[in-house]
Formats: C-alpha cells, sequence, structure tokens
C-alpha cells in the first residue's frame, strides 16, 4: 500500500518559510492591536513583578542578594518566554481546529508561530538587561555576549519549539494536558532557580536542575547578567534541547498527520 | 495516455470516535479490557473501498446526500485526511476550497487576511502579493482593500475567500459546495471563472448536492451513496439519475404520509 500526498506548495520549504512568518506577523498585529505602547507592554509583567519582590525579598524578608533587579529580571524574562509560550502552545492546534481541518499546510508553522512570537518579545526585554548590566556595573565583555546571547537565545527558541510542538501534538489527543501543563508551570517556577540563584539549591537536590528543561537556560542567562560568564550550563541545555527535539520529532511524525480528525 | 491528474485506489475511512481519548483515558483506567472492543465497535465507515480517476483537465462532480461521504473523500484528496486503507495520487499543485476564508480574521485588514489565507493555501507571498489586485478586483472589493474585514459584508468576505482561492493558480483545485455565497451575479463571474480555469486545462473536483449545478459545469461525476461509488459516468447521465431518486423518494414519502392521514381522519 503506498499513499501519495499531494504538493500542496510548489516549494515546500521556502513555503513552510513564509507560512511562519505571516503567522508570526499576525500573531504580534493581533497581540497589541490598538494599543498605543504595543510591545511595550511585554515589559511591563515582569518589571512589575520585580517591583514586587524586591519589596519583599530584600525589604520584607532581608534576604542579601547583590545587583537584585538585574538578578531577579535575568531570571525572569526567560522564564516569562518559557510560560507564554508552553501555556498557550499547548493548545495551538486545537485553538487553530478551523485552519487545520480545512487545508493541509505543514501543521508546525502554528507551533513555530507562537513560540516566534514570544522570541520577538524576549528580544525586546534584552536591551532592559544590558541597560541594568551597565548601570550596576557588573563584569560586561561585549565578546562573551556577542556569543552568548545568541547562542543561549538559539538554544531556547529550539527547546521552546520543541516542548511546544510535544505539549500540542498530545493535547490534540488528551485535552486535560494544558490543564496539567498550567499547575505544572506553577510548581516548575518553585523548583526553577528563578527567584533564588542557583548557589542556594542544596547539592543533594541539584540533579532536579538536570532533568529540569527549564533550569539550565534559567542559570546560563543569569550567568551572563550578572557575571558576564559563558555558564557551562549550556552545555547541559544544548543537550537537553537535542534530546526534548527528537522527542517532539518522533511525537510530531506520528501524531501530526491525523490532526485533522482530533481537533 | 496521459495520466490521471487524480487517482483514487480502493480508498477506504473508518472513523474512531474513541480516538479522541478523552473518552478513552477514564474508560482505560475504569476497563482497561475494554477499551479495544469499544474502539472496534465506535468505528464509523464514512468512505467504502472508492475507487476512480480524474482526467487531467477534467471536471469531475460528487454527487450525494448530506453524510454520504463527500467531503470525506475531498479531504483525502486534499490531503487533510490520511486514508485508512487504499492510495490516493494528485499529480500538481492542490489548492483545497473546503471552507471559504480559511483563517479569516476581523481585526485584519482585507490585504493582510488575503496575504495570509493565500499563504495557508500554499503561495509564496510573493506570488499573493503579486496577484492582489486581480483579487480584489475580482470580489469588487478593492475600495475596501486596506479596510478591517470587520467593516466587510459576510458577501463581500465569501467574495474575497473565493477571489483568493480561484487566483492560487492551481493544477487541481478542490471546490466544496461553497458556490452558494454571494449574489446571482456574483456566482455567475464564480461560473465564468471556473469556465475560464477549466478552458485553461485545470481540472475540478467539485463537491454538491445540486444537481442543476453539477450538470451544468462537471464533465462527469459520481454518485456517492452510503460511503461508496454508486454511480459513475457523464456528469448529465449520473445527475439525473439522482435526481430521479431523490424524487422518487420525496414521492412515496408523500404518498405514505398521505395514507397515513386519510387513516387518521376515518379513525376519528
Amino acid at each position: 500500500m503506498t499513499i501519495a500526498f499531494p504538493s500542496f506548495a510548489r516549494s515546500r520549504l521556502p513555503h513552510a518559510w513564509d507560512l511562519l512568518m505571516v503567522l508570526l506577523r499576525t500573531e504580534l498585529k493581533l497581540r497589541y492591536r490598538g494599543t498605543s505602547l504595543g510591545i511595550l507592554w511585554s515589559l511591563a509583567n515582569p518589571i512589575a513583578f520585580a517591583l514586587v519582590l524586591n519589596i519583599a525579598f530584600q525589604h520584607v524578608l532581608k534576604m542579601q542578594i547583590d545587583h537584585y533587579a538585574l538578578f531577579i529580571l535575568s531570571g525572569l524574562f526567560p522564564w516569562q518566554w518559557f510560560t507564554n509560550s508552553l501555556g498557550p502552545g499547548c493548545a495551538v492546534f486545537v485553538n487553530n481546529a478551523s485552519l487545520i481541518k480545512k487545508l493541509p499546510f505543514p501543521r508546525f508553522a502554528l507551533c513555530g508561530a507562537v513560540v516566534l512570537g514570544d522570541f520577538v518579545h524576549f528580544l525586546s526585554c534584552l536591551p532592559v538587561l544590558v541597560g541594568l548590566v551597565l548601570w550596576e556595573g557588573t563584569p560586561f565583555d561585549p565578546i562573551v555576549w556577542l556569543i552568548g546571547v545568541p547562542l543561549v537565545l538559539a538554544i531556547q527558541t529550539v527547546l521552546v519549539m520543541a516542548l511546544v510542538t510535544t505539549l500540542a501534538c498530545v493535547n490534540a489527543y488528551l485535552r486535560d494536558l494544558e490543564q496539567l501543563v498550567r499547575v505544572l508551570l506553577l510548581l516548575l517556577f518553585y523548583i526553577t532557580p528563578v527567584l533564588y540563584p542557583y548557589s542556594m539549591i542544596p547539592a543533594h537536590l541539584t540533579w532536579i536542575v538536570y532533568v529540569n528543561p527549564l533550569a539550565p537556560i534559567i542559570v546560563s542567562w543569569r550567568a551572563l547578567a550578572l557575571d558576564g560568564v559563558l555558564s557551562p550550563w549550556i552545555a547541559v541545555a544544548a543537550l537537553q534541547t537535542l534530546v526534548f527535539s527528537l522527542l517532539a520529532l518522533v511525537f510530531y511524525r506520528r501524531l501530526a498527520g491525523r490532526l485533522a480528525e482530533v481537533v | 495516455m496521459t495520466e490521471p491528474a487524480v487517482e483514487l485506489q480502493h480508498v477506504t475511512k473508518e472513523f474512531y470516535p474513541v480516538q479522541n481519548l478523552n473518552v478513552g483515558v477514564k474508560q482505560l483506567m475504569l476497563r482497561p479490557l475494554h477499551l479495544r472492543r469499544m474502539a472496534r465497535n465506535s468505528r464509523f465507515v464514512a468512505v467504502d473501498d472508492v475507487s476512480f480517476a480524474v482526467a487531467s483537465g477534467e471536471t469531475f462532480g460528487l454527487l450525494g446526500r448530506n453524510g454520504a461521504g463527500k467531503s470525506t473523500l475531498l479531504a483525502m484528496i486534499g490531503g487533510i485526511l490520511r486514508p485508512t486503507r487504499g492510495a490516493v495520487a494528485v499529480r500538481g499543485r492542490i489548492a483545497p476550497l473546503l471552507e471559504i476564508g480559511v483563517g479569516f480574521h476581523h481585526d485584519l485588514t482585507g490585504i493582510e487576511n488575503a496575504i495570509m489565507n493565500g499563504v495557508l493555501m500554499g503561495l509564496r507571498r510573493h506570488e499573493v502579493e503579486e496577484r492582489l489586485e486581480q483579487i480584489f478586483e475580482f470580489a469588487g472589493v478593492i475600495e475596501f482593500a486596506a479596510q478591517p474585514l470587520k467593516t466587510y459584508s459576510s458577501g463581500m468576505q465569501a467574495r474575497l475567500g473565493f477571489a483568493i482561492a480561484v487566483h492560487t493558480d492551481p493544477d487541481v483545485l478542490l471546490v466544496d459546495e461553497v458556490l452558494a455565497v454571494g449574489d446571482a451575479a456574483f456566482q455567475e463571474k464564480c461560473f465564468e471563472r471556473i469556465a475560464a480555469l477549466r478552458a485553461g486545462g485545470v481540472t475540478i473536483l467539485f463537491v454538491s448536492h445540486d444537481v442543476r449545478t453539477v450538470s451544468r459545469v462537471c464533465d462527469r461525476a459520481a454518485w456517492i451513496d452510503g460511503g461508496r461509488v454508486r454511480e459513475i459516468g457523464p456528469a448529465e447521465r449520473v445527475a439525473e439519475r439522482y435526481h430521479t431518486e431523490l424524487l422518487g423518494e420525496k414521492q412515496s414519502r408523500s404518498a405514505v404520509d398521505f395514507l397515513a392521514r386519510t387513516r387518521a381522519a376515518a379513525d376519528a
């Protein structure tokens, strides 16, 4: 038995890229339609959160962390990217059922557009981090940043895409996953060293950082921002990204073909 | 002899309502051994061993009543559904017009929607942009091109959707019951456009339950009944047979109604 699939686009890869960009543009346009500050609003949430945390930890709990604003934001910005992508990303196939049921475009583009939307947000946060680094006078090596920032960005982008693709595929068949992910993200926020430095994790619990796909990336961003160095955790993050990408590939190949039947 | 543009060989499509695991998981936890049987019992055969070929440049109609399996067939040809068994082969680029204006968003402008819809239909971005003027002119909404879609009437939206689809320059065009949009003048324009595509050698597959449209537009047609091909042949002949059966059914049904009513009246 052979199944020949009709060719939907004349040139597959360039078309997939166009599709991704068109979906991304739409996503960004719709997110901030009618607001005068536009993408600047993506800064509002983490900065307000950082202010609250600043009061809670520095003044009430009297926790001593140097360069607190930089410390907390260098963890919160990448964390926000994770939660923004993984939460809504889970439901991306279900929410676009009307498209999936009617047209045979590559489904992956829907996941990609969600992740790239949040990627753009994260980029808009980076100048804040750079400004804080210069303001606080923490060690800053432009060469390390020029290599480190694109590297960690690339790893996080691929990692988030892999996670979103896997979750979205499974969620189309098992809608409970979306709710589960919401709860898990809440738990992960406290397991991941966002509010506290990695050094505060007791030695017998550091294994959690190795299995938590969100932790090594956050540790890497923080090392770049606070110490101006490329952390060896980038290697762990890269390895995790490889594993989750393979997983995503397996799930996508097995489940994506029948999405039109289940969403 | 040229190769057919669309070829179906023993195509069967089964649906398992249980495969949406939302029902499944709970059952799995309660009675794990029953899941397999449940899946088998809930099986629904939408298309049952269908074979036919559509020659390149031919306009082919699929007739049948609601739920006969026409749209499932079209979705398999369009690559949206995979057949459970059998093979579907399509040669050339396909434009599935299963619904008008897929992905249209009210807050985007007409142009933005046209680009998004065109790219979703398989065109490159620059290809859509090159065709924008033609598309908006055909739809007759050129003065609203930069306006958000929410300012369009539903007829204007449908016209825009149809205009994009017929300007995607496909080799094979799938049309599912979408011609009933717009006013009579626009419908006439749609038929003209379809005629022009036919003249240009485009293969068209056309789903309808409207007998007149099929016999007017199509060369050949297949009558799909209960997921199977009931009859296949010249469009006019198939359309007429289908029409005769529908009429016959209606007549016998009204006859039964009449008898029942007279009996009820006699009883009273």
